[in-house]
């Protein structure tokens, strides 16, 4: 190959571009080593040779040289599965350190290692001031002592439950006024930045910064939920070129607990989270703004509210959703028929207009030529009748002129003959016309084709038979008649379809009169219809496409249950009847024990439980009054199939992932007290509670009755007036009511009461469970046959009766009844019409309570009573007050119990009492910080863990991505000298061609 | 991948990690030193923590308990003085001025002056038998407001309402009249229950009961209705007598001295605290003898002056004179015997217990100290080796920075 002379000058600027270009990255890099998420950009040279493939007629010793470098692109160094790792760890350093930080707060408020003034001290502080009473019991100062200390314990604790509760709130205030919002706003700024770089690469600009803008904010993302970020590259246009478009899914879990995706952010659109008012609902839209919801909560059991989804209204749906497939279709046949008949009647009218056309053209030919032909005959007739008289005058006579003449004009007339009937000869009759070949050319022969049959030929146009009954006309009449009925009926099935399809969806009477249950009555469904082209005509039909609501968890689009655009494709598991080719069957959703599994029309398969949104199965309970079935509620207070359900995403992250879900378990978490395993700050807030009612409910016992069970009296059976409550709920007693499972208030038959009726106390002996009990202490669910609580009716001023024998009425008694202050006995039955009867007149002794509802008593409402405050009640010294002062017993009883190892039990939903602890008040009151100072260490532990490992990986990030001082200092040599060495080269060269141009053939001058 | 890749960035990172633990640890020990404590929140040890509010626990309470125990101790010796007391005076009385005296033979001035010493002597008696510590009675048993001892007006002696000379025992005949006095059972015509039949419901064979059965035989009788129990118990002064007793020997006041205060059937385990109850009518004397004396000094010392107060005294007299005076001396005895041996080995025993105790509180002590606060010794030795580390990490950093490639080139 020749090259030319400059070709090298090419290649010398090529290397000084390139050098330049790579000593303009290394400026790049240099310039950018400190900003924080910058990768390091490198130049991509390339060998450059301009030759291309073999060349037939080259020569064999050529030798091709190269043409110098290129700049193929501006790259990133940048190792994707590093970024992976090193989000995988942020997420779980945002899970802890998030934690942690809670955690802290609360350990400002419950560690004691360093306070003097504390829970412990003062549980302490009480326990001495007791000691210090017991050998003055009889001193009042003493008491006020005791009740000092324990006012300063009430106070410690409204305290504690306070700063928990505001801290709580206060971290709640943050979450939902910066942190979500934070998020979204990484959210938005990803898919803003994932628009620009698009645009910028449709540019042709790589847009490397932006990259690195982008892998902060995802760095930063991935602290607060598990992500993975996946890119793709599209081809734009007709152009190889591709633009890169990257997705953010969050890392969840489907129903079942398996790994399950949400798409964040889809190129350039991004989801946005909220959360409720007490953080307990994160719920989150899709990409297009919509909101999610859930399958189950999609799908409807039957009637909408009873029972749970089953296969059969699975088939039921499936079936529906075949009947709509069905009908689509017919609508498009329909649509095709209506077509063809369209055509078919335009083309019968155009014919018979033909028809008739040529019968009028017909018509005035024959008249026409009827008229030439007559008067030929009657030319002829008249030869022949001169003929005959001249023979007849003279029979010799020469007359062959004239038979000349005859003879020209009975061919004329045969000529016209042929062109009337197509023969030589006139039909003798019309019984001979009408028989003429239909198909001959003349021109009766036609009529009789178009018209039928001649019924007087002597009338112009002639009379033809009527009403017609053959002929070309009467038959395209007839078909034109025809094929406008097959409209009709096309029409009518095609109204008759669209009309179906509307019944099947939203349901109501089909065509055939079919009630049916619309698709509408089974799921939560949204219906848009399309307008779609038929193909093979130039019309369009307008058909469903039906979307489960709200369920669009993937990618904005929603389950889609049917699309008319997608007729083509069979639906999941489709059957067709070959005979018909109508579908008759589908497995789209199936249900398999307690899961659905839908699949939709594109073949997605979304596989959950028939459960609402935090994934507790249907459930219903029966009502007692109407016997129906109702629904119950979730754990969010919503009932299980409700429409306006979404999504909670709380429930579906993965567990110790990101910042929100570490927030979120602190706020909703509450270990032991609600079967989670996190400790957040209700935790330690029903710790306290518990506590507070351990304590309150040792010393409440204590002053007001016996071990036993019954309240204490003075030597003549009265009730003590001072032995009341020592410890209550701001200052006051809470009395326990009568109420359902629910707590609503109920009347002592168990019917609810009256809004703003007076509750009704609790007067009936029960177990710890809150079971009523009979007299001899069996559980039982018949009030009828409960037990009175003595205690509860003594507080009442009823004294219970011992020996059988009558009342101050002479109304018999026996053991077991109660009498009033009166003397007389008590008669209530609490089946009676009107249970609440009684009611009105049981006013409890001052000071006193039936019985204390300890559940009502909180940390935060814990006080010692008005009463005991103000003196009306006091310390209760011993539980024999026939003795003399001095006795202290009781106080014995209650410096006891500081050593007592007591069980710790909280109330559970429904009611029962479950155990969390068993120790001192003092142990109790440690295990609590204990365990606050437990989860706080291994929560440290694990966040210094992840924070190595996130550093180490970021170490190693760096060590691909980061910018190296010493290496872009080498790199500045490096390219330097060869820009110089190919500044070189060009001087090189010109020398070369300075000796070529000024030097060469010069010799001898 | 690059691996080794060293870059700026990173060894920036590295070194600023470095030296933040560096940072972190240096004020760790700084703090360990400035608050002498090895842990300032329970998450920097929770073990350690767990174990020093137990010992804290222990430490509060075994404080409590020794002022228990003080408390008890301060009660006892001024039981035990008063009762010293009592016994020198009583001494006195029986060796130097009964001695002086020259019996009932002696005129009856001399007899009414001498009842006067004896009545003097009573009421001294009675001042250091109401002897009281802190403002509480000390001989009252668990009653610490009311006076246990008083004189009645015609001079006999009560331990809180009940006389002291109270037979501490009903006889068959008694119960039979208790019966059909205070509630009108007889066998004729039978009542419901016939009286024998509550007798022997309650007396058995007995020929007598002792106060500390009778309330639970009269609660356990099955003839006698609840209400009858109740009027007999009530209103019987006899019975009423009797249960006072039971009820007066049965009283404690427990204080809780470290040994572990329980109860068992809603009741203080006797064992699991120290009865600082002193009954008074234990240490003086109840009761009477088999010849009617009562067994209380104070109210033999009664029966004495009632004696000399006598203008004639018949032969019997004079014998009564010998035996109460004789009574008086094996009283005394009594008193000193058993009452004051009883109270002395329940002060030796507060006393050990209260060195126990010191010792314990002392062991308590040690222990916190060691637990919870830091060696200071050591603890700046680590605070030192920290800011050794700390500087020397700085010194690196200086010299992170100084250099690079980009220096030395051309």
């Amino acid at each position: 190959m020749i090259r030319s002379s400059f070709a090298g000058f090419t290649t010398a600027k090529l290397g000084m571009s390139a050098s330049q270009s790579a000593l303009n990255v290394i400026g790049q890099n240099i310039s950018n080593i400190n900003v924080q998420g910058y990768t390091r950009q490198r130049v991509d040279l390339a060998s450059f040779n301009g030759t291309t493939g073999p060349r037939q007629w080259g020569n064999v010793n050529d030798t091709f040289i190269g043409n110098g470098v290129v700049v193929n692109k501006i790259e990133q160094v940048r190792d994707p599965y590093l970024d992976l790792r090193f989000r995988t760890e942020m997420t779980s350093v945002g899970y802890f350190d998030e934690t942690l930080g809670c955690l802290n707060e609360l350990q400002s408020v419950l560690d004691e290692v360093n306070k003097t003034g504390s829970i412990h001290n003062q549980l302490e502080a009480v326990l001495e001031a007791l000691n210090e009473f017991n050998p003055q019991a009889a001193n009042n100062e003493f008491q006020n002592m005791v009740k000092t200390e324990m006012q300063l314990l009430t106070q410690y604790f409204n305290n504690y439950s306070n700063r928990i509760q505001q801290a709580k709130e206060d971290n709640m205030k943050e979450f939902k006024e910066q942190t979500v919002p934070a998020v979204n706003e990484l959210l938005k700024q990803i898919s803003d930045l994932n628009k620009s770089i698009r645009e910028n690469e449709i540019m042709g600009n790589p847009a490397l910064e932006l990259r690195d803008q982008r892998n902060n904010l995802l760095d930063e993302l991935s602290g607060y939920v598990k992500i993975e970020v996946t890119y793709e590259e599209k081809n734009i246009g007709l152009s190889s070129n591709t633009v890169e478009e990257c997705t953010v899914k969050l890392i969840g879990t489907d129903g079942n607990g398996n790994p399950y995706k949400y798409t964040l952010v889809d190129n350039d659109k991004a989801v946005s989270f909220s959360v409720n008012d007490d953080c307990s609902q994160l719920t989150m839209t899709d990409i297009n703004g919509n909101p999610i919801a859930d399958i189950g909560s999609a799908l409807k059991p039957a009637n909408g509210v009873v029972g749970t989804f089953t296969q059969a209204e699975a088939d039921a749906i499936n079936n529906l959703i075949v009947s709509i497939k069905n009908l689509s279709i017919e609508v498009q046949n329909q649509m095709k028929e209506i077509t063809k008949y369209n055509q078919e009647i335009s083309s019968y009218l155009a014919k018979i207009n033909s028809l008739n056309s040529r019968g009028n053209t017909l018509h005035s030919e024959l008249r026409d030529t009827l008229k030439l032909a007559n008067s030929n005959q009657n030319a002829i007739d008249d030869l022949n009748t001169r003929i005959n008289e001249i023979l007849t005058e003279d029979p010799t006579a020469d007359v062959s002129a004239l038979r000349e003449e005859l003879a020209k004009k009975e061919n004329v007339q045969k000529i016209y003959n042929q062109k009337l009937y197509g023969q030589d000869t006139k039909p003798a009759n019309l019984g001979e016309l009408n028989a003429l070949d239909p198909n001959g050319d003349g021109i009766y022969n036609k009529l009789i084709k178009i018209y039928g049959p001649i019924t007087d030929d002597t009338t112009q146009p002639p009379t033809y038979q009527t009403p017609a009954q053959t002929g070309d006309l009467f038959t395209a009449k007839q078909n034109l008649e025809q094929a406008q009925q097959n409209l009709e009926t096309a029409k009518t099935a095609y109204s008759n379809a669209i009309n179906d399809l509307r019944v099947y969806i939203d349901g109501g009477t089909d065509s055939n009169g079919v009630v049916v249950d619309g698709l509408s009555n089974y799921a939560n469904i949204t219906v848009e219809y399309n307008t779609i082209p038929v193909d093979g005509t130039n019309y369009f039909i307008s058909l469903p496409t039906i979307t489960l609501t709200g369920t669009s968890a993937r990618d904005g689009e929603g389950i889609r249950l049917f699309d008319g655009e997608l007729l083509g494709k069979p639906l999941p598991g489709e059957t067709t009847d070959p005979a018909t080719g109508k579908v008759t069957g589908c497995n789209m959703i199936q249900v398999n024990g307690g899961e659905v599994t839908i699949t939709d029309i594109r073949g997605v398969e979304y596989t959950e439980q028939i459960a609402n949104i935090d994934g507790t199965p249907y459930q219903y309970d029966i009502d007692p009054a109407t016997g129906t079935a109702v629904i119950k509620t979730d754990i969010d207070g919503n009932p299980i199939v409700d429409a306006g359900d979404q999504r909670n995403m709380y429930h579906y992250m993965q567990e110790d992932s990101g910042r929100l879900k570490a927030d979120l378990d602190m706020f909703n978490r509450s270990g032991e007290f609600n079967s989670s395993d996190d400790r957040g700050y209700d935790y330690y807030i029903n710790m306290l509670d518990t506590m507070v009612r351990q304590i309150a409910k040792v010393f409440n016992s204590a002053n007001i009755m016996d071990a036993d069970g019954n309240i204490l009296v003075d030597a003549d059976g009265n009730p003590l007036s001072y032995a009341n409550a020592l410890f209550g709920a701001n200052g006051e007693v809470p009395a326990k009511y009568m109420t359902d499972a629910n707590g609503n208030y109920i009347d002592y038959a168990g019917n609810p009461l009256a809004d703003g009726a007076e509750p009704l106390y609790d007067i009936f002996k029960r177990n710890e469970n809150g079971e009523l009990l009979d007299a001899n202490g069996n559980v039982t669910t018949d009030i009828a046959d409960a037990a009175f609580d003595p205690a509860a009716m003594a507080a009442l001023g009823f004294k219970q009766v011992k020996e059988t024998g009558t009342d101050n009425n002479g109304t018999p008694i026996q053991p077991g009844d109660f009498l009033d202050e009166n003397g007389n006995k008590i008669d209530f039955d609490q089946t009676s019409a009107n249970p609440t009867d009684p009611q009105p007149d049981w006013e409890p002794l001052e000071g006193k309570v039936p019985k204390i509802d300890y559940d009502k008593i909180t940390a935060e409402n814990f006080t010692i009573t008005t009463d005991w405050a103000e003196g009306f009640t006091n310390l209760v010294q011993t539980h024999d007050p026939s003795q003399t002062a001095g006795y202290n017993d009781n106080i014995n009883h209650l410096i006891s119990q500081f050593s007592e190892k007591l069980d710790y039990t909280f109330t559970t939903a429904d009611g029962t009492q479950k155990k969390i602890f068993n120790g001192t008040f003092v142990e109790f009151f440690d295990n609590v910080s204990n365990q606050l100072g437990l989860d706080i260490r291994s929560s440290t532990v694990l966040t210094t863990n992840y924070i190595t490992v996130a550093n180490d990986i970021a170490n190693s990030r760096d060590s691909v991505s980061g910018v190296s001082m010493d290496e872009e200092g080498i790199s500045i040599l490096q390219y330097q000298k060869s820009y110089n060495a190919a500044a070189r080269l060009m001087t090189a060269l010109d020398e070369a061609l300075e000796t070529v141009i000024n030097n060469m053939g010069l010799v001898g001058r | 991948m690059a691996i080794g890749r060293v870059t700026t960035n990173a060894m920036i990172r590295r070194y600023t990690t470095n030296l933040n633990n560096a940072l972190g640890d240096l004020d760790a020990k700084r703090n360990i030193v400035a608050t002498h404590r090895n842990f300032n929140t329970i998450a920097e040890d929770p073990s350690s923590a767990m174990k020093s509010f137990k010992l804290r626990s222990n430490f509060w309470r075994a404080n409590v308990h020794q002022e228990n125990v003080k408390d008890a101790r301060a009660k006892f010796e001024e039981v035990t003085s008063n009762v010293l007391n009592c016994s020198s005076m009583a001494r006195q009385f029986i060796e130097v001025t009964l001695q002086g005296f020259s019996g009932p033979t002696s005129s009856y001035e001399s007899r009414l002056s001498f009842q006067q010493e004896v009545i003097n002597l009573q009421d001294s008696f009675l001042q250091q038998m109401n002897g009281k510590y802190n403002e509480n009675f000390i001989f009252g048993g668990a009653s610490t407001k009311d006076l246990p001892f008083t004189k009645a007006e015609d001079g006999t002696i009560l331990y809180r309402g009940l006389p002291v000379d109270t037979p501490t025992s009903m006889t068959r005949d008694e119960v039979s009249q208790a019966l059909s006095g205070t509630l009108g059972l007889s066998d004729n015509p039978a009542t419901t229950p016939p009286l024998s039949t509550a007798l022997n419901d309650i007396m058995g064979t007995d020929t007598s009961i002792s106060f500390s059965k009778i309330k639970s035989a009269i609660e356990n009788s099955a003839s006698l209705s609840s209400s009858q129990k109740e009027t007999l118990m009530k209103d019987n002064e006899n019975v009423k007598n009797q249960l006072l007793y039971n009820a007066y020997f049965n009283e404690h006041s427990y204080r809780d001295i470290g040994f572990g205060m329980k109860e068992k059937n809603n009741e203080i385990v006797s064992t699991s605290a120290f009865d600082t109850a002193v009954n008074g009518l234990e240490i003086f004397g109840y009761g009477v003898d088999e010849e009617g004396l009562p067994n209380n000094i104070v109210a033999l010392a009664g029966e004495l002056a009632d004696l000399l107060g006598k203008e004639n005294l018949s032969d019997a007299d004079i014998e009564k004179y010998d035996k109460i005076t004789n009574k008086m001396k094996s009283s005394l005895n009594d008193m000193i015997d058993n009452g004051l041996a009883a109270l002395g080995t329940k002060a030796a025993f507060l006393e050990n217990t209260d060195d126990q105790l010191t010792k314990t509180t002392q062991t308590l002590n040690e222990q916190i100290s060691a637990l919870d606060f830091c060696d200071p010794a050591e603890a700046i030795t680590n605070l030192m080796w920290s800011q050794y580390a700390y500087n020397a990490t700085l010194k690196v950093g200086n010299s992170l920075l100084s250099n690079s490639f980009i220096d030395f080139m051309n």
